[in-house]
């Protein structure tokens, strides 16, 4: 009784939506952070010594675009899955990235939330942090009603307005 | 009437691929767009190299050599600011040097602008010829109008090689 509450619980849609809501507002801010400096953002990812020398711009340049889009997305509700399937593509890549450069012993700034080169350098937290994110996606992923969702309020809307 | 047909969880990942493809070029478009007409825009193709590195963030700062930073050093007339980490600057640093990494510049700032005023040379400093800490602060201080700011290249080992004065502990 107890345990088929929690799963009740854990795959409601009321948490998905609030998973989306917390995802969209971190990746419209991370977005934004990321446009208003290019180059610092740059100079995070070559900072990684992963990226081939050719992929550091044009990824400074598109990222932060697409963070803004997908957040923007989530909070809105439009796109929901296809949203929820990048951010938690790009999740996992960014705690693969953040643990191979642990193992490698670099002491650099992780470029997620602030592009300054003095920032908060990398820990095991920040692959942690990444990994409850990934979760969050996965959870959207799975189980997302499209509850508050733009394109259905404005779908509930239509026949009162044509009234 | 047609039948619906049932959605399964093949088609929902299916739609989920799509959809992401999609998000994902509405991103690279309008990041494509807002690169060509911003100002700050970044090239696409970038040389990834220290040594270009180092030559494109010093772009429009002013470096300072180290002969005239120890003569204004000797005459009194410079705050040297040491822009590694707590622990770095602990355990040396340029004799009467203020630590101040980049992420502290707002804390330093009023203190940094008043001696700067009072006539002093500010010069910013880290360790090795690519490390950003430095022109980071420079720029930091810079747009807080506080100006000009030098920065001395790899200020902290051509320093120490050169054999001037030096401490260690905090401030």
């Amino acid at each position: 009784m107890m345990r088929a509450r929690i799963i009740t619980w854990l795959a409601s849609p009321y948490l998905s939506l609030l998973f989306r809501w917390c995802l969209g507002v971190i990746f419209v801010y991370a977005g934004l952070v990321k446009i208003a400096d290019p180059l610092g953002f740059a100079l995070a990812l070559y900072n990684y010594h992963i990226l081939p020398a050719w992929m550091i711009n044009p990824l400074a340049i598109c990222l932060p675009w697409v963070e803004v889009i997908i957040g923007a997305g989530l909070l809105a509700g439009i796109m929901i899955p296809g949203g929820a399937l990048v951010v938690s593509g790009m999740l996992a890549i960014f705690a693969v990235a953040i643990g191979i450069s642990l193992i490698r012993g670099l002491d650099i700034a992780c470029g997620c939330f602030s592009t300054s080169a003095g920032a908060e350098p990398i820990t095991w937290l920040f692959v942690v942090r990444d990994i409850l994110l990934l979760g969050m996606g996965m959870h959207i992923l799975l189980f997302d009603k499209a509850y508050a969702s733009l394109p259905r309020l404005i779908q509930a809307q239509l026949p009162k307005i044509s009234k | 009437m047609k039948a619906r047909k049932p959605r399964t969880g093949a088609w929902r990942l299916s739609r989920a691929i799509w959809q992401g493809i999609f998000l994902v070029c509405l991103g690279a478009l309008l990041a494509t767009g807002f690169n060509a007409v911003r100002t700050t825009g970044l090239a696409w193709r970038g040389t990834w190299s220290p040594a270009s590195l180092a030559a494109s963030q010093r772009q429009g700062l002013e470096e300072i050599p180290l002969q005239e930073a120890w003569v204004l050093y000797e005459g009194g007339k410079a705050l040297f600011v040491d822009t590694r980490d707590p622990v770095s600057f602990y355990e040396g640093h340029i004799k009467g040097a203020l630590n101040c990494p980049p992420g502290e510049a707002e804390r330093y700032l009023e203190e940094i602008r008043i001696l700067a005023l009072s006539g002093l040379v500010i010069i910013a400093y880290c360790d090795g010829v690519d490390c950003p800490l430095s022109t980071e602060l420079a720029r930091s201080l810079q747009r807080a109008g506080v100006a000009p700011v030098w920065v001395l290249v790899d200020g902290w080992g051509r320093w120490r090689k050169a054999g001037y004065p030096t401490e260690k502990g905090n401030r």
